[in-house]
Formats: structure tokens, C-alpha cells, sequence
């Protein structure tokens, strides 16, 4: 059971905090639900991404319209 | 019917001892069987705590957030767009955001800004605080920190400090709150001050913010309202808080790769070991597959004596595995994961795992571990059991 989930609930609503602070190495890492959307390259010209925690994270899921 | 199932034991019995007998020979491939099984259950349970937590704790997103793009990067949101908002049916509440990060250069740490105005009386965000107190509305320059913040700036006791604007001029700050280590997984890298302030420390415009957080009277029409707004901001991002939920329940999952990827070759790597290793049977064992025949015992009979070996093994081996797994989240929150989710942050917050676990993951881990091993060994122990008894006794 998460310890004080009401208050950490309220936390998120009051602050909009949309992500889990696990990763803070890059930004999309940090917050792949605000971040720029996930592109090859995105740093400078010949970027590839290089974060090993990248390889974990799911760009955001897009819009369903 | 009695007797099928007394042979059946009897069987089993006897591969059993099998197995006791050669203990040093099947010792390997069971502590390399259950140290993948390890690795995988580590891996799912990690994956599916971290999931369910994030559904806890994010339940409460905002209905929308919308920021700015431009050529594909996110720009400052001009508080104008508000009047345009403002004319969409169905948006309850409008509220003002700067998000940002704060590179510390002194140490290559990044820090999450949020100029933002917390309720200051609210009972329950206090509850939060390890110490003091949130900033009122009308108190500048007064900032609540995250656990991770505070050891990282080396802040002790000390509650003024400051930071440097892109000009390199300073903003002096005063810490008046803690977040507790508890909420770190929300917190742990958090500066949270006024919305003045946050726009201070990063030099933008009177008019400028970075994000709207928007709260929908009718979560049916979330969806509808995100279009409209869409549309009435031409370049705007629009996130709803259904796809931030959505994306946290496939992150980490077994669908994002790297990872998993690593480990089911591990896995095949095991295999493959299995059946090489299944494949060359000794001398010995032939003489016993031999034997056994003279006595009676059919092609049928070996090969289910070898299933039945190949099953204990498994099954005991799926057994330290999990229960491995389980007390490395459980007691220790997954160590031997945290570096790679981590990867190269400065930021290093203690985290707790809130153990989850559930039945459909012991089912995969089942169906990714112990079948394969099952099925590698079919073939080994088929030809086995076709020795002609003559050949070798």
C-alpha cells in the first residue's frame, strides 16, 4: 500500500505533476509525458539517443481522434 | 485406473532419486535455470510495482495539459490563450504553470522547477512535508525542496541559497519546506516556488508560462474539449490525462524491448544450454536407459521418466526463482535494477517499490521459463530412450 496516497494524490492534482521522478538523466526521461515527442536526432545533428534508461521508456501514446 | 496412476508415482519416485543421485551434475543447470528465472520475475515484478504505482499516484493528473510546440519543441505558452479557452464549453478551471528544469552546472544535476501556487493551508499537502511549511501567494522568493535537491546542493541546515538566471545574475531563494523521502517518487528532484519567481530564474517574458492545466466538468467530454483545443491553438500539444496513464502502463513493460530483450536471450541462451546438455548423455545413462529396458520398461516409460525429471527441475528452479525475486523487490526494492532504470542521473533519490503481484505475471514468467525448458528437452530424451538394451549393457 502507498504510504499517504491521498496526500500524494492531492500533490499531483494541485502541482499537475504528470510523471515519477526515476530517471532525471534526460528530459524525456523524466517527464515523457511533457517532454518534446520522442524524435531521432533531437539534441543536435547526429544525436542517436544514448540515455540507457531511454531504452525503457514508452514515448507518449497519442491522441485517440 | 488405480494402478495407471500408482505407475505414474512410481515413476516419478524413481526419478526423483535419479535426479538425487546425480545431484552434482543437475545442480548447474538448476542455479543457472533459477538465476534467469530471477532475473525475469526481478525484471516483470519491478516492471509491474512501478506500473501499478504510477496508476496510484497519477489518478489525479489534470484532465488536460496543453503546452506549445514549435518546429517540433516546446516554446513558452502566451497567457492570451486563456481568453481563447475561455470560450470552450465545458472547461471548469483553467490554471497557470512554469515547468522547467534547472541545470546544475556545478554538479551536472537537472532539477524540476514548477512556479506554481500550492494552497498554503491545505492539511493535507502538509502532510508532506518533512519540515516548515508551502509558500503563501503573495511570498516571493521562497521555495519548497525535494529530498534529493537538498543533498545534492549540500544545503544541511542552511535555508538561503541561490541559483543562477541565463545571465548568470543570481536569484537568491530561501528553502521554507522539505518534501518528505516518502513522497520521493514524486519529489525527490523538486523545486516548487511561485509562478513569479519560476519566471524569474528563468528570464521569460510577463505574459509567458509554459503550461495550462485544464479541469473538464465532464470527464466524457475530455476528449471532445482536447480537440477543441487543439483547434483553437494552432501548434498547441494537447494531453490528456488518459494517455499519460496509458503511457505508464506500458512503460517498462515486456513491450519496451531493451530490456527484455536482454533477458529472454538469457533465457534462450539457457535453452540452448539444456538442450546441448540433455543431448550428450553418458555412458552411464545409456547403460541405465538399458537396464531399465531388460526389466521391462517401455520407450513410453523412459521418456516420462525424463519429462518428469526435466519438470522437477524446472518447477523447483521456477520456485527459488520467484521467491528470489520477490524478496530482492520486497527487502531490497529491486537493486540490481535500479542502476539501469537510473542510468547515468546524477540525481540518485532512494526509492521505495511497493511490491505488486499478480497472477497473470507468474502465468508468463511460467510460459517464457519453464515451457521452453520442457519442450528443449523432449528431443534428448526421446533419443534416450530408443537405445537397444543389447548396445550397451
Amino acid at each position: 500500500m502507498i504510504q499517504n496516497l491521498p496526500a500524494k494524490q492531492q500533490l499531483v492534482a494541485t502541482l499537475g505533476l504528470t510523471d515519477l521522478a526515476l530517471s532525471t538523466e534526460a528530459r524525456y526521461t523524466r517527464h515523457p509525458s511533457l517532454s518534446d515527442p520522442l524524435a531521432a536526432y533531437m539534441d543536435h545533428p547526429g544525436a542517436i539517443e544514448h540515455f540507457p534508461s531511454g531504452s525503457f521508456i514508452l514515448p507518449i501514446a497519442q491522441m485517440d481522434n | 485406473m488405480h494402478s495407471a496412476i500408482q505407475q505414474q508415482l512410481n515413476i516419478l519416485d524413481y526419478g526423483l532419486h535419479s535426479l538425487w543421485q546425480k545431484k552434482g551434475k543437475n545442480l548447474a543447470v538448476f542455479l543457472i535455470f533459477s538465476a534467469v528465472i530471477f532475473l525475469l520475475a526481478s525484471f516483470q515484478f519491478m516492471s509491474a510495482s512501478l506500473g501499478k504505482t504510477a496508476e496510484h499516484l497519477l489518478k489525479t493528473v489534470p484532465d488536460i495539459t496543453v503546452q506549445q510546440l514549435l518546429a517540433g519543441r516546446q516554446v513558452p505558452l502566451s497567457t492570451e490563450s486563456v481568453e481563447k479557452l475561455d470560450l470552450i464549453f465545458g472547461i471548469s478551471d483553467i490554471r497557470l504553470r512554469i515547468w522547467g528544469y534547472y541545470f546544475d552546472e556545478s554538479n551536472g544535476a537537472n532539477y524540476t522547477v514548477i512556479g506554481s501556487s500550492a494552497p498554503a493551508t491545505d492539511p493535507l499537502l502538509e502532510s508532506l512535508l518533512v519540515s516548515g511549511r508551502y509558500p503563501t501567494e503573495d511570498e516571493n522568493h521562497k521555495v519548497v525542496l525535494g529530498d534529493a535537491v537538498i543533498q545534492n546542493l549540500d544545503l544541511q541546515n542552511r535555508t538561503h541559497f541561490s541559483l543562477f538566471r541565463p545571465d548568470l545574475s543570481q536569484i537568491s531563494l530561501q528553502r521554507v519546506g522539505v518534501f518528505q523521502e516518502s513522497a520521493n517518487l514524486l519529489t525527490a528532484d523538486l523545486m516548487l516556488m511561485g509562478l513569479e519567481d519560476a519566471r524569474d530564474l528563468f528570464a521569460m517574458q510577463e505574459n509567458e508560462i509554459t503550461d495550462l492545466l485544464i479541469s473538464v466538468g465532464n470527464p466524457v467530454e475530455i476528449s471532445t474539449i482536447a480537440e477543441k483545443i487543439a483547434n483553437a491553438l494552432p501548434g498547441s500539444r494537447v494531453i490528456t490525462a488518459q494517455q499519460i496513464q496509458k503511457t505508464y502502463k506500458a512503460v517498462f513493460s515486456f513491450r519496451s524491448g531493451f530490456g527484455a530483450a536482454c533477458l529472454l536471450a538469457s533465457l534462450a541462451a539457457f535453452v540452448i544450454l539444456a538442450f546441448d546438455k540433455a543431448l550428450g548423455f553418458s555412458r552411464e545413462d545409456q547403460q541405465e536407459v538399458g537396464i531399465l529396458k531388460m526389466l521391462g520398461w517401455q520407450t513410453r516409460d523412459i521418456m516420462r521418466l525424463r519429462f518428469y525429471e526435466s519438470l522437477a527441475t524446472a518447477a523447483c528452479a521456477f520456485g527459488l526463482g520467484i521467491s528470489l525475486a520477490w524478496i530482492h523487490i520486497l527487502f531490497f526494492d529491486g537493486i540490481l535494477f535500479r542502476p539501469i532504470f537510473l542510468g547515468w542521473s546524477v540525481l540518485r533519490p532512494t526509492l521505495t517499490i511497493i511490491p505488486y503481484i499478480q497472477g497473470r505475471d507468474i502465468l508468463l514468467l511460467f510460459a517464457f521459463s519453464v515451457l521452453p525448458y520442457l519442450a528443449a528437452t523432449i528431443i534428448p530424451a526421446w533419443r534416450a530412450s530408443i537405445v537397444r538394451p543389447d548396445s550397451v549393457v
